[in-house]
C-alpha cells in the first residue's frame, strides 16, 4: 500500500525524477572521469573509460523507471497516448463516433432511470417493503370492485387485527387556511388518523406528530403543515409552532411541520386529525371513503395479513349483514399500489428501452464497422465522458412526492454494465469479423479496391442501416403525432381567448354547509351576485365545477342514451362510453366566449330536481346522434362505481406520466434522428474513403462530379426507402399505444407523419451528400495514388 | 550491461544488501557507494549504472533508504542516500539470510 503511494508520487513527478536521475548519473560520470584523470589518463581517454565503466545510461534510466512503474502500466499509458493521437488525427470522425455513442448511452441511461423509478424504486419510507394498502372488495358485483374503508369498519379492523404494527386511515380534502394579515389559501390536504405518520415512520422536522388525544371527538383542533407551506407562506418561521390559524371555518393550532418532499398520500400540503373530517363520526358503515394503510408486524407476511383481514371482514359481514354482506378485504403492498401507474406505462417504457437499446447497438455496429478500416481504439473512454452530461430529471409541481428520478445505485450499475458490454463488443466485433474473414477475400479486397469491405460485412451494414432508419422513422412518427397533439391543445386554448379570463377557486367547508340544499343556496346566492356585478369590474362571471381543459374536478360519467342500443351496456362486457362533463352556472358560455350552435343556454331553473338538462358539444352529437336531432333527446349520466384509487391520485399520476412522456418522447426521437444521421454520414464517409482510388479512376476517365455524388446517393437511397416503409408500417401498427397521450389528434395523423417522413428524407440525404460531394471534389491525381 | 560490470555475477539481491551495508557507514552519493564497493572488494566488484541506479530506486521504493540533494566534497550538487530505520532492519534480516545461505553453500561444497 505504502509502496503504491510512493509509486503514485513518483508518477506524478516522473519528469522531475528522471531529471534527478540524469543529473546523478552525470555527476557520477564526472567523478569517475576525474578519478581516471588523476591516475594520468588524458581527458578524452578518461571520459571514454568513465563511460565504459558505467555502462549504458539509457538502459540504467529505463530500468530505474521500471522499478517504479510496472511495465503493464507503462504499456497502457503508451496505448492511451497512441489512441489519443489517432483520435485527434481525424477530429470530425472522432466527433461523429463520440456523439453517436454518447447520445446512445445517455438515452439508454435516461430511459433506464425512468424505468427504475417507475417500476422498481422503493418508496421513500423506512422499511417501505412492510407497508401495505388496505381496502375492501365488493364480491357481490360482477367484477368485484375495489373500494375504500368506512370509518366504522376501519376502527373494527384496527381493534381486531394482530398482523399489523399499525393501521392508519386518510381521506383527501381541499382545505382553506386563513389568518389576519395574509390572504386565504386553498391547500391540498388530508385528514389522517393520529398514527398515520408513525406507521409511515415519518416525523415532523418541527414541532410534534399527532397524538391519539388529538384524534378524539372534542379534542382541540390541531394541524400539521407541509414544508412548502412553512417555507412559502410563513417564511420558514421557526416560532410558528403553537400559532393558531383558521382552517376552513374554525381555528386550529399548528403543531408540526413535515419534512421537505413529504406529501403523503400524493402532494398534500396540510394534515388534520381524522376525527375532524366531516361526517366521519356517526357515519354509515357502508360509506367506504377512507383510504387505509398499515405496516406489517414483524412476524407477519402478506398472506397472513390478508387471511386475517378476510376473517375480520367476514365476521363483520355476519354482525352487520345489511351493510357488509359480500364485503371482503384487500391487502396490497404499498409499493405495488403506487407503482401501478408505472406498470401501466411499462409496455411503453419497455418499447422505448428496446428502441434506444437498438439504436445504441447500431451506433456500435457503425463504429465497429469503421474500426475495421481504421484502428480507432478506445473512443469509448470519450463516449463515457460525454455521457457524464446527464439528462436532468425535470422538476415538476405535479410530480407526486414518491417519484424520485435522481440516479441511484442500480442506475450507476446499469450504466457501468452498459459501458463494459459496449467496450467488449467494440473490441470483439471487429476481431471476430477479421478472424472469420477468408484470407483470399481479404487479398481480393486489397486488389480490387472498389469493394467496400467484404460482402458479408456490407450486407450486415445494410441491414443495420435499414433497421436504424426504420426505428428512427417510428420514433419520429410518434414525436410528430405528440407534437401535433400539443398544437391541437394550444389551438383549443386559443378558441377560448384566455387573456382576460380570471379563474377563482372556491371550496365550501363541509362543516358549515352540510346539506346539498345549503350548498345550493350559497351557490345560487353567489351566482346572483356575480350576475349583478358592475360591467366595469367584469363583463361576465359564472360558476363552474371545472375550468376548460382541466376536468380534474369532476370525474367522467358513463353515458346511456335512451332508445339507443349502441350506447347502452353490451352483453359482451363492453362498458358504456365515458364522457367528461362540467357543471356550470348560467352565463358560462358567455363568460368563456363560446357561442351556442343550437338550442338554449342554462337558466337558473335548470338543474333543480325535475327539469334537469344538459348541453353537449359537437363531438358528442357526432358520436351519439349521427342520424338524429339531439335536442330534446334524453340521456342518463351515471357515476361509475367508485374504484379504490382516490381521484386526486389518478389525476396526479396521469398528468405526470403524460407530461413526462410528451416531452421526453420528442427528445428521444430527435436523438434517434441524430444518431441515424451520424450513421448515414459515417457509412458514406467510410465508403468514400474506401473507394478513393476508384473515384480517382472514374474522375481521370472523365466522370462528372454529379455522377460521383450519385454513386453514393444511389447506394443509400434503397436503404432509406426500405427503412421508411418499414418504419411507417411499424408506426401505424403501434400507433394505438400513443392514443392515451393525445388530445384531438389521431395516432396516424397524416400531416404529422408526412412531415416527419420529409424531415427524415431530407436530413439523411444531407448526411449522405456531405461526404459524397467531398468525394466528387477530389483531385484525381491524388486519389489515384491512394491505396 | 556495462562491459566491466560485476565480473563475478552477484547473487540476486546481494547488491541491495551491499548498498545498505555501505550506507551504514553514513550517507553517500551514487559515486561514493560505487567507489566504496570497489575499494572494499579490492576491485572485484565494479558496479555499473544499469545495476546501481535501479537498485537504489528499489531501495527508495521500499522505503529502506531516503535521498536528499546535498553538496559533494568538490562542491557539486549530489544526491545523498541515507539508510532508514526500516533499511537497518532489512539489512539485519538480509544479512542473516545471506550468512545462512553462504554457510549452506559451504556445507554443500565441502561435503564428501
Amino acid at each position: 500500500m505504502r509502496q503504491w503511494l510512493r509509486r503514485l508520487r513518483y508518477a506524478r513527478r516522473a519528469r522531475r525524477a528522471e531529471a534527478d536521475l540524469a543529473e546523478e548519473i552525470a555527476f557520477q560520470r564526472d567523478m569517475l572521469q576525474q578519478e581516471y584523470e588523476s591516475r594520468g589518463l588524458s581527458p578524452a581517454d578518461a571520459a571514454a573509460a568513465a563511460r565504459r565503466t558505467l555502462g549504458s545510461v539509457s538502459l540504467a534510466r529505463e530500468e530505474a523507471r521500471d522499478v517504479w512503474l510496472p511495465i503493464w502500466l507503462q504499456d497502457i499509458a503508451q496505448d492511451l497516448r497512441v489512441a489519443g493521437r489517432q483520435l485527434t488525427k481525424d477530429l470530425r470522425f472522432t466527433l461523429a463516433v463520440v456523439i453517436a455513442l454518447g447520445l446512445g448511452l445517455a438515452v439508454n441511461n435516461t430511459i433506464f432511470t425512468l424505468i427504475n423509478t417507475a417500476l422498481y424504486r422503493a418508496l421513500p419510507f423506512d422499511r417501505a417493503d412492510r407497508l401495505v394498502k388496505l381496502g375492501t372488495r365488493d364480491t357481490r358485483g360482477r367484477d368485484g370492485r375495489d373500494g375504500g374503508v368506512s370509518y366504522l369498519d376501519y376502527q373494527d379492523w384496527r381493534a381486531a387485527a394482530t398482523t399489523f404494527s399499525g393501521i392508519a386511515a386518510s381521506t383527501n380534502v381541499t382545505m382553506n387556511i386563513s389568518e389576519e394579515g395574509r390572504p386565504p389559501e386553498r391547500l391540498r390536504g388530508a385528514f389522517v388518523s393520529a398514527n398515520a405518520f408513525g406507521v409511515l415512520r415519518a416525523t415532523p422536522v418541527l414541532g410534534r406528530d399527532f397524538l391519539p388525544e388529538d384524534d378524539r371527538p372534542g379534542a382541540a383542533a390541531v394541524v400539521i403543515i407541509g414544508h412548502d407551506v412553512w417555507q412559502n407562506r410563513y417564511g420558514s418561521d421557526a416560532g410558528l409552532i403553537g400559532r393558531t390559524i383558521r382552517v376552513d371555518s374554525g381555528p386550529a393550532t399548528i403543531i408540526g411541520v413535515m419534512p421537505a418532499g413529504f406529501g403523503y398520500p400524493v402532494t398534500m400540503q396540510i394534515w388534520q386529525p381524522l376525527v375532524r373530517a366531516p361526517h366521519i363520526i356517526g357515519t354509515k358503515r357502508d360509506a367506504r371513503t377512507l383510504e387505509a394503510f398499515g405496516r406489517l408486524a414483524d412476524a407477519a407476511d402478506l398472506p397472513h395479513a390478508h387471511a386475517e383481514l378476510e376473517a375480520i371482514a367476514s365476521r363483520l359481514a355476519q354482525t352487520y349483514p345489511g351493510t357488509n354482506t359480500g364485503i371482503g378485504a384487500r391487502v396490497t403492498l404499498m409499493s405495488e399500489a403506487y407503482t401501478a401507474g408505472g406498470r401501466q406505462a411499462k409496455p411503453m417504457l419497455m418499447a422505448l428501452m428496446g428502441a434506444v437499446g437498438f439504436v445504441l447497438l447500431i451506433a456500435y455496429a457503425n463504429v465497429a464497422n469503421l474500426l475495421l478500416a481504421r484502428s480507432l481504439h478506445r473512443s469509448r473512454e470519450m463516449a463515457v465522458a460525454f455521457d457524464a452530461r446527464e439528462i436532468a430529471a425535470p422538476a415538476d409541481a405535479h410530480r407526486p412526492f414518491w417519484i424520485d428520478t435522481s440516479m441511484n445505485l442500480p442506475v450507476y450499475l446499469f450504466l457501468g454494465a452498459l459501458c463494459l458490454v459496449s467496450s467488449v463488443a467494440f473490441g470483439l466485433l471487429p476481431a471476430l469479423h477479421l478472424s472469420k474473414a477468408n484470407m483470399q477475400d481479404v487479398l481480393k479486397d486489397a486488389g480490387g479496391r472498389s469493394s467496400g469491405g467484404s460482402r458479408r460485412a456490407r450486407r450486415a451494414t445494410s441491414v443495420l442501416l435499414v433497421v436504424e432508419l426504420a426505428l428512427t422513422m417510428m420514433l419520429l412518427a410518434g414525436a410528430g403525432v405528440v407534437t401535433r397533439s400539443f398544437v391541437a391543445l394550444y389551438r383549443a386554448n386559443y378558441v377560448i381567448d384566455t387573456t382576460n379570463v380570471l379563474v377563482l377557486r372556491l371550496s365550501l367547508p363541509e362543516q358549515k354547509y352540510q346539506t346539498p340544499q345549503q350548498r345550493a343556496q350559497f351557490l345560487a346566492a353567489l351566482d346572483e351576485r356575480l350576475g349583478a356585478m358592475p360591467s366595469a369590474a367584469a363583463v361576465s362571471a359564472t360558476l363552474a365545477s371545472g375550468v376548460p381543459f382541466d376536468w380534474s374536478g369532476t370525474p367522467p360519467r358513463r353515458v346511456i342514451i335512451e332508445g339507443r342500443a349502441a350506447a347502452t351496456p353490451q352483453p359482451n362486457g363492453v362498458a358504456p362510453p365515458m364522457v367528461s362533463y362540467v357543471s356550470t352556472g348560467s352565463r358560462y358560455f358567455e363568460t368563456v366566449g363560446l357561442r351556442l350552435l343550437r338550442g338554449r343556454a342554462f337558466t337558473p331553473d335548470d338543474g333543480a330536481p325535475g327539469p334537469e338538462s344538459v348541453i353537449v358539444d359537437q363531438q358528442f352529437v357526432t358520436s351519439f346522434f349521427p342520424d338524429r336531432d339531439p335536442l330534446g333527446a334524453r340521456v342518463q349520466l351515471t357515476m361509475p362505481k367508485a374504484d379504490g384509487t382516490p381521484v386526486t391520485d389518478v389525476v396526479a399520476r396521469h398528468r405526470f406520466a403524460a407530461r413526462l412522456f410528451s416531452t421526453w418522447f420528442g427528445s428521444f426521437a430527435l436523438i434517434a434522428l441524430a444518431i441515424a444521421c451520424v450513421g448515414v454520414y459515417a457509412l458514406t464517409a467510410h465508403s468514400v474513403a474506401q473507394r478513393t482510388h476508384e473515384i480517382g479512376v472514374r474522375l481521370a476517365l472523365g466522370a462528372y462530379a454529379r455522377g460521383i455524388v450519385w454513386l453514393f446517393v444511389r447506394r443509400m437511397l434503397p436503404h432509406l426507402l426500405i427503412g421508411l416503409a418499414l418504419g411507417l408500417a411499424g408506426a401505424l401498427a403501434v400507433g394505438n399505444m400513443l392514443q392515451a397521450f393525445l388530445v384531438d389528434t389521431s395516432p396516424r395523423d397524416p400531416a404529422a407523419i408526412g412531415s416527419v417522413t420529409a424531415v427524415l428524407i431530407v436530413v439523411s440525404t444531407a448526411a449522405c451528400l456531405l461526404p459524397a460531394r467531398r468525394a466528387a471534389r477530389l483531385d484525381p491525381v491524388i486519389a489515384l495514388r491512394d491505396e | 550491461m556495462g562491459i566491466t560490470n560485476q565480473p563475478p555475477d552477484l547473487l540476486p539481491g546481494t547488491l541491495d544488501l551491499l548498498i545498505l551495508r555501505t550506507l551504514m557507514r553514513g550517507p553517500a552519493h551514487g559515486y561514493g557507494i560505487a567507489l566504496h564497493l570497489r575499494t572494499a572488494s579490492q576491485d572485484v566488484l565494479q558496479v555499473g549504472e544499469s545495476s546501481l541506479y535501479p537498485a537504489l530506486q528499489r531501495l527508495l521504493l521500499n522505503g529502506w533508504v531516503k535521498a536528499e540533494w546535498g553538496l559533494s566534497e568538490n562542491n557539486r550538487r549530489a544526491r545523498y542516500y541515507e539508510i532508514t530505520a526500516a533499511g537497518r532492519k532489512q539489512l539485519a534480516a538480509e544479512r542473516r539470510e545471506f550468512d545462512q545461505l553462504i554457510a549452506a553453500i559451504h556445507k554443500v561444497l565441502n561435503a564428501t
